[in-house]
């Protein structure tokens, strides 16, 4: 029944031959990679405000003042970064994220930094976009009242969006390709019809209101250079995403590099572009921020009035975000299964599901971003400091790498590439510091103690594996060759069907010595035994072993030893006989013992423990009434 | 001393005080010699308990039992031929067996066939 459940929500299992048929070409590449990039602007804009903006009407002005250069600022980032990203594309076609090209390239802990900061990051993803996809829907005046329901409304959406992961990534890109198109189209329309009233002078600013107001309020006067970087370094959470691509080539459809190289060229277009367009607007339309209404919301109803074109505008925006949250689904679990390979994660992370999507790494990222949003009570502004930090880590140690590959490989014009690689690294190296200074007390040290822990675990999750590795390995000579001295032992309580099955296949395993094992208790069993064994002549040895305590296992692991003594075995296999019944519920009327004896014995050296099991399903119907 | 023996009582396992007492009372037996220093082809008496039972049945031919006995020192088998079953020799029981020792039986132990016995206790 579980199963029948499983194939309706996620569909039917996928043939490992079918794999190929999951790549995808470039329009739909877009959707799902892109989309986590494009949708910062949905609230890039606004997180510059909650830090620059403060609260009077007069001071709202110079925040407003300083949004077009900070993103002209975020807009000469995004070239640098994307320009050097391009390169890192065409030499990893196997999925270039800063993981691989740091370990590549720059050694085991640089790589571990970067693929920790990654992981937390698009947990970061899910927890943003879809607490300010979220944001979007409340924003929305008719929906007032709702705002209560925020946490619920976000775990609801990440459902969702699990579930359309757990069906696989085409599927789910062609669901999703729309929205994002949809989101591009009516922000461009916002920008561009917005700024033309505003131009031709019909359109009145938002007006301000204190009440609503959720700005710097103690700063007071003149801007500092320190709520500029500040602002900046939100501002820069419009870059995060751009690792999407890179980490996602396999993903495209062949040429694979190409095809990846050229998206993320589009996407850096559309998303500066648009970034751009929505802070010029701001600057004319005097939006404040506020927890209640998203600036956007407010630019949108300044722009179209509160009509259908402001809802398309508002669920365009849910929707895109909720697609943010879809691309960290595309890329977390392909990360993790990488550094599960490598072995600092769990194997688990590794396994492609029925439907060849890594469930596992699927479902453990919802469930963490589930949980920040819960802690966080699901506020977008809470969360972003948290997040710029890993980025920019990533991107770092991801293009030092790319330096360090081209003085390496030294292929034509590998200067240039070099150069563009480390003024790129210098960058987002200096944004980083700006990040994590500016922003330290109000979030940004979350990840320096967190990105640490995960490495700790890394590291001891790596010890391990490499444990087991050194225990297992064998070489030629140790590949024995003389005969294995085996004793077979088959545990009895009473004879009966299941019992004579086992003894028929204990026989069939020609072991060196064979014997039938009671455990007793008194006599009265004792005698009962003993009549069977000689009323159904049963040519098997019976040994009875006492039981004072009336225990099981205890008396069973002295015989064990004994038996060791008495053959020097090699291996003993303790043959179960194991009752299989009908219905899961019977399974209360039986005592385990059988599993109690699997479990007792499991840390004994030389020594199997089979379960021979009798369905009594079958032999109910035949021998009807005499059991 | 007292406090320490007591102490023993509450942490060793309840198989290991058996295993002692069964050793101290194997001990007090007069003209019982410890199992451990039994050699074959010798005239001996020894106690112990018997710690499991071996059924042999034959279908077409003569069955055997063993017991093994164990002293707190070691080990032996008391084998009779001919019978599955002799009453009071059951796994558990204490009891004094006499015969001379050989080496034989499942696991090259040392046998004593058929061999006098009384139980104890």
């Amino acid at each position: 029944m579980l199963t029948s459940l499983k194939r309706i929500l996620v569909g039917r299992p996928l043939n490992t031959a079918e794999q190929e048929h999951q790549r995808i070409p470039k329009v739909i590449a877009l959707a799902v990679f892109s989309s986590d990039a494009i949708s910062s602007t949905a609230y890039a804009t606004e997180e510059i405000l909650f830090v620059t903006a403060v609260a009077t009407a007069s001071s709202l002005q110079v925040g407003l003042d300083r949004l077009i250069p900070i993103a002209a600022a975020v807009a000469v980032l995004l070239f640098i970064v994307v320009t050097s990203y391009r390169r890192t594309i065409f030499a990893y076609p196997n999925g270039g994220g800063s993981y691989v090209v740091s370990r590549e390239n720059l050694g085991k802990y640089p790589s571990l930094v970067a693929g920790a900061s990654i992981l937390v990051d698009y947990i970061l993803t899910v927890a943003v976009s879809i607490s300010a996809g979220v944001a979007a829907i409340i924003s929305i005046p008719a929906f007032r009242g709702i705002e209560d329901h925020r946490v619920g409304l976000a775990l609801a959406l990440i459902g969702l969006i699990t579930l359309a992961n757990l069906r696989g990534v085409k599927e789910s890109g062609t669901i999703f390709a729309f929205p994002t198109y949809l989101y591009i189209v009516t922000i461009s329309s916002l920008v561009l019809y917005g700024l033309a009233r505003s131009f031709f002078g019909n359109v009145t600013p938002v007006p301000f209101d204190a009440e609503k107001f959720e700005g710097a309020r103690e700063a007071g006067g003149a801007l500092g250079l320190f709520l500029l970087l500040k602002g900046f370094s939100s501002g820069a959470v419009a870059l995060t995403g751009i690792e999407a691509i890179a980490d996602g080539v396999p993903a495209f459809r062949k040429p694979s590099s190409r095809n990846a190289s050229t998206t993320l060229m589009w996407m850096a277009v559309i998303l500066g572009s648009l970034f751009f367009g929505i802070a010029v607007l701001a600057h004319r339309l005097h939006p404040f921020p506020s927890h209640e209404e998203t600036v956007l919301s407010q630019l949108g109803r300044t722009v179209f009035g509160e009509g259908p074109v402001y809802l398309v505008l508002q669920f365009a925006t849910a929707a895109i975000l909720v697609l943010a949250a879809n691309t960290a689904y595309a890329d977390f679990p392909r990360l993790s299964s990488i550094i599960a390979r490598d072995g600092f994660l769990p194997r688990q992370f590794g396994n492609r599901g029925d439907r060849l999507v890594f469930s596992n790494g699927i479902v453990f990222l919802a469930v963490a971003a589930g949980l920040l949003i819960v802690a966080f009570g699901g506020i977008t502004t809470a969360l972003i400091p948290l997040y710029a930090v890993g980025v920019f880590t990533s991107f770092t140690l991801s293009q030092l790498g790319m330096v360090r590959y081209q003085q390496r490989e030294k292929k034509p014009g590998w200067r240039v590439g070099a150069a563009v690689s480390g003024v790129g690294a210098a960058v987002t190296f200096f944004v980083l510091i700006v990040v994590a200074a500016t922003k330290f007390t109000s979030g940004a040290w979350v990840p320096l103690v967190v990105v640490p822990s995960i490495i700790a675990l890394f590291t001891v999750i790596r010890r391990h594996y490499q444990r087991v590795a050194t225990a297992l390995a064998v070489t030629p000579e140790e590949v024995r060759r003389e005969p294995v001295n085996h004793t077979v032992i088959v545990l009895v309580g009473r004879v009966h069907k299941g019992v004579l099955t086992a003894l028929e296949y204990a026989k069939s395993m020609r072991p060196n010595h064979l014997a039938a094992v009671f455990v007793a208790a008194d006599d009265e069993e004792r005698e009962a035994i003993l009549g069977q064994w000689e009323a159904f002549k049963i040519d098997v040895p019976l040994e009875i072993v006492s039981s004072p305590y009336r225990e099981l296992v205890g008396p069973l692991e002295a015989y064990l030893d004994d038996l060791d003594e008495r053959w020097k075995n090699d291996t003993v296999t303790v043959v179960v006989p194991e009752f299989v019944v009908d219905r899961w519920y019977a399974n209360l009327l039986h005592n385990q013992s059988a599993l109690a004896v699997k479990l007792a014995l499991l840390d004994r050296p030389a020594t199997v423990v089979t379960s021979v099991p009798y369905q009594l399903k079958g032999s109910v119907a035949h021998s009807n009434g005499s059991g | 001393m007292a406090l320490k023996n007591r102490l023993k009582r509450f942490t060793t396992p309840v198989g290991e005080l058996d295993r002692e007492r069964l050793r101290e009372f194997c001990a007090s037996v007069e003209c019982a010699v410890p199992i451990a220093d039994v050699r074959p082809r010798q005239e001996v008496t020894v106690v112990g308990e018997i710690t499991s039972i071996r059924i042999v049945p034959r279908p077409d031919g003569s069955p055997w039992l063993e017991a093994s006995i164990s002293d707190g020192t070691g080990c032996l088998v008391a084998m009779w031929t001919g019978r599955t079953r002799i009453a009071g020799v059951s796994a558990g029981r204490r009891l004094m067996v006499s015969g001379r020792g050989a080496v034989g039986g499942s696991g090259r132990r040392l046998v004593i066939y058929n061999p006098r016995y009384e139980l104890l206790a």
